[in-house]
């Protein structure tokens, strides 16, 4: 399974947007992060994180533009990376989320929540199987003995 | 056994009903933490996290965190195993925990403490697992070898 079968709808605002407009979005759309594009190019992200940090500043402003709150360089994973490889990430760098890009396109963003959650449904599948094989060999195993048993 | 105790956030944060949306969102960006504990006479009454208070911001009539907090929270004793806690978590759509002992807050555990533990359970339980396996394969081999004419023209 690739991240791409995990993303989620993502904000794509321009960096010129206000931060008023960017917590409206964000709000409404209960989404976590946002990503600055200019010129199909990922200038930035603007995560909860950026904006509790501009509300607890004494002197807020709201009408700031989103390019002078944004997170630079933005770590972002391929759409065919693997879930191991998001999982590791996000455990290197402490992210909870980040966005996904195909070649230079943003598609969408993966969090930490739908990665765990793949790599434990992909667990239980394999220990299903893997207790399936157990039980085939202690089947063989028991059919063998029963077998030679009475052949003795 | 795995239990509230091992899992939960220690440092936890708590901030009165009535203080404003601003000194909550202050706690938040200096402790780099996403949800406080709300208390009314030092007894978790709600939590508050990131989305509320970014609504509270927006929202100008509000300016308490009592009127923006989320009372959908739960708490359990710092004894309770953790397939009670994944259960609330993923049946009861929990997604953030107080923990108390003695009727005293001792810490909180959030989506994303229980769903590192779910990795690391999941971990060592796969370790266990190929162990096990790898155990029951040699056990049947030996035993298959035993009761083959070879195995039994050792033995007789």
């Amino acid at each position: 399974m690739r991240v791409k079968n995990f993303t989620h709808p993502i904000l794509i605002v321009s960096p010129q947007d206000s931060l008023q407009k960017l917590m409206q979005e964000m709000s409404s759309r209960q989404i976590s992060c946002s990503v600055m594009v200019e010129q199909d190019r990922v200038k930035g992200i603007v995560t909860e994180s950026d904006i509790i940090q501009e509300i607890s500043n004494k002197n807020r402003n709201f009408k700031k533009k989103a390019k002078e709150i944004m997170s630079t360089p933005v770590y972002t994973i391929q759409a065919n990376a693997s879930l191991e490889k998001a999982n590791k990430i996000m455990d290197t760098k402490f992210f909870n989320s980040f966005p996904v890009v195909d070649k230079d396109n943003v598609i969408g963003m993966v969090t930490r929540h739908d990665i765990v959650h793949a790599v434990n449904h992909r667990y239980r599948f394999h220990r299903n199987v893997q207790t399936a094989v157990l039980f085939m060999f202690l089947l063989y195993s028991l059919a063998i003995f029963l077998f030679f048993h009475l052949q003795l | 056994m795995i239990t509230a105790h091992t899992i939960m956030s220690e440092d936890v944060m708590t901030i009165d009903e009535n203080a404003s949306i601003r000194q909550a969102a202050s706690i938040m960006a200096k402790k780099h933490i996403g949800t406080l504990l709300v208390t009314r006479n030092k007894i978790p009454v709600a939590v508050i996290g990131k989305k509320e208070i970014i609504r509270g911001a927006l929202n100008k009539r509000a300016r308490t965190v009592k009127s923006v907090m989320n009372k959908d929270f739960v708490i359990v004793d710092r004894e309770t195993p953790y397939p009670k806690i994944e259960h609330l978590f993923s049946r009861q759509h929990a997604r953030r925990c107080a923990v108390i002992s003695k009727n005293e807050l001792v810490g909180i555990i959030t989506e994303n403490d229980v769903l590192n533990t779910a990795r690391d359970f999941t971990k060592h339980e796969q370790i266990r697992q190929d162990v096990t396996l790898a155990v029951f394969g040699a056990l049947t081999a030996l035993f298959l070898f035993l009761f083959s004419p070879f195995g039994r023209a050792l033995w007789s």
